[in-house]
């Protein structure tokens, strides 16, 4: 996991390192760290290949305003 | 404005960059997925990493309002770490300069129809349609103000039918200017009421490859009550048959409903206005939620509400994909684009950018929904002011999402694009639009990523990509 394995806190005092450790102790976190090799993204490789036919930009103003 | 409802944000004086590591839990029917922004990539995990997840779903409404949640700034710390060596092929990036692109002409301000809703009610006591001189100069203009051309004219109003001869001879002179300036031919949209439509309209708009939206707010219950003609009474049989006309021609037609808290107090839902379009053969349609219109007591709840059918809408339109039969809801468009094409967009909007409105007059705006003394660009014509324009589409470049820190922490700020004008109408000034129109936009956005994720999952993943690839190339009046 490189230099996220062991990070360097010697910058921090006190409370702000209370507020790390808790943190890297937290649910969220934790699990983030032990599944961090299962997090896959999907279908990148079909998803490329589509962006090669789309448009590069339309011509609307999005969602709420207008078509 | 009620005080229950916020206003939009002033931007700040300085540029800051977003966040790193920004990320959110997007959800389909089938599955949760991590979305990560940066490299606007859905990402499987374990249920166990969702599970811890938790709080930062964004599939609702409530959800998608500002404010830090517990271990955010370490979980961006991780997620900063994870994405480095993960940088897809770089998309485009709009930026604040990038000349303009698209022109809106009011080329009528006479309008047939008595919308209880209208925007341009005041605009349309004018009475008057755009001369062809001014048409040309507002063309002339633009072209100036363009980098290489056009990428759409669009006629509105007022009722632009009324203006048919004005139309026909604004599309032959732009034919002429970018032939002679070498540039590509825009793209010609209409937005029309459907009340006026020949078969000669019809016969026009396919040869010259027109988009054609036609207003429709419904069933025709709801839609009379909303769009009645002057005199009062329901324009909902006349439209059906344009609507009806188009498809007997073999022409593309879309359409366009504003949806409202008309429509809420009625019952009407948006899945019930999309469905009575799709029984009328529409297969492309514009849903506007007039947003302005929810203010007072109950609003956040109705707009939870409004939001959250609106969100299964779209997750329809994305599973509809799955199928031999895909219909495309034109607001989510700007997420299957930008997911697909990766692209930042440095602003929500174009308005004062790469966007225009000229009314009949000749006077230009940002967009034909921020007009005022302040927003106003002045006349097209000779008297045309560059350093009035420049200073006014200065105060849009740095209205920027890269000038608004809740934009800096929000995971939907690459492919986000919203409205700045929706927002206008309530308050006069040029600003971020307010949280909950953000609320809304972003329990859309990841309506459609959760989709596209159980898409990607599905067994029917190549017919969803071979249909995913129709919607994405340019069509006929994009080309």
């Amino acid at each position: 996991m490189g230099s996220r394995d062991a990070p360097d806190l010697s910058h921090l005092s006190g409370r702000d390192i209370e507020k790390v450790a808790e943190a890297i102790g937290a649910g969220p976190i934790r699990a983030l760290m032990a599944n961090k090799e299962a997090i896959a993204a999907m279908s990148a490789d079909d998803i490329n290949k589509l962006s090669e036919l789309a448009a590069a930009t339309r011509a609307n103003c999005g969602g709420i305003g207008c078509g | 404005m009620s005080p229950s409802i916020p206003s939009g944000t002033a931007p700040q004086p300085v540029r800051n960059d977003a966040a790193k590591g920004r990320f959110t839990i997007v959800s389909g029917s089938q599955g949760d997925y991590i979305f990560l922004p940066e490299v606007c990539t859905i990402f499987e995990a374990p249920g166990a990493v969702i599970a811890e997840l938790e709080d930062f779903r964004s599939d609702a409404f409530s959800k998608n309002l500002p404010g830090e949640k517990p271990y955010e700034a370490a979980a961006r710390s991780f997620f900063e770490s994870f994405i480095e060596g993960k940088q897809p092929p770089p998309g485009p990036t709009t930026r604040g300069d990038a000349g303009l692109k698209d022109l809106v002409l009011n080329i009528s301000q006479i309008c047939n129809l008595a919308c209880s809703y209208c925007y341009a009610e005041d605009l349309n006591k004018s009475r008057k349609i755009m001369l062809p001189e001014t048409c040309r100069a507002a063309i002339d203009r633009a072209l100036l103000l363009s980098r290489d051309g056009l990428k759409s004219v669009k006629f509105l109003g007022g009722e632009p039918a009324l203006a048919f001869r004005e139309i026909c001879l604004t599309v032959e002179y732009v034919e002429e200017k970018c032939t002679e300036l070498g540039f590509p031919t825009p793209s010609f949209v209409i937005v029309t009421n459907g009340t006026l439509v020949t078969d000669e309209m019809i016969a026009f708009f396919a040869l010259k490859n027109f988009y054609v939206l036609v207003s429709m707010d419904g069933n025709q219950s709801i839609h009379d009550t909303l769009r009645p003609f002057s005199g009062g009474r329901g324009s909902y049989a006349k439209v059906s048959d344009t609507i009806a006309k188009f498809q007997q021609f073999g022409s593309p037609v879309a359409v366009e409903a504003v949806y409202t808290r008309t429509h809420y107090q009625n019952g009407v839902g948006v899945k019930d206005v999309v469905a009575h379009l799709l029984g009328l053969g529409v297969r492309e349609m514009q849903i506007t939620l007039a947003l302005g219109s929810w203010h007072g007591e109950g609003a956040y709840a109705e707009i939870e509400a409004v939001s959250r059918d609106f969100s299964e809408v779209a997750r329809a339109c994305i599973r509809s994909f799955l199928s031999d039969d895909p219909f495309l809801l034109r607001g989510i468009q700007f997420v299957i684009d930008g997911f697909v094409n990766r692209t930042k967009n440095s602003h929500v909007c174009g308005a004062g950018r790469s966007f225009m409105a000229v009314n009949y007059d000749g006077e230009a705006f940002p967009c034909y929904l921020l007009e005022s003394a302040e927003t106003s660009y002045g006349f097209i014509g000779k008297e045309w002011d560059q350093d009035r324009y420049s200073r006014i589409s200065k105060k849009f470049v740095e209205n920027g999402k890269d000038y608004h820190e809740t934009c800096g922490k929000c995971w939907a700020n690459e492919i986000c694009q919203s409205c700045l004008g929706s927002s206008f109408l309530l308050e006069k000034k040029i600003a971020k639009p307010p949280a909950w129109f953000c609320g809304v936009q972003k329990t859309l956005i990841s309506a459609v990523l959760g989709e596209i994720g159980d898409a990607l999952n599905s067994p029917q993943k190549q017919r969803f990509l071979e249909n995913l690839a129709e919607f994405l190339r340019p069509r006929l009046f994009e080309a």
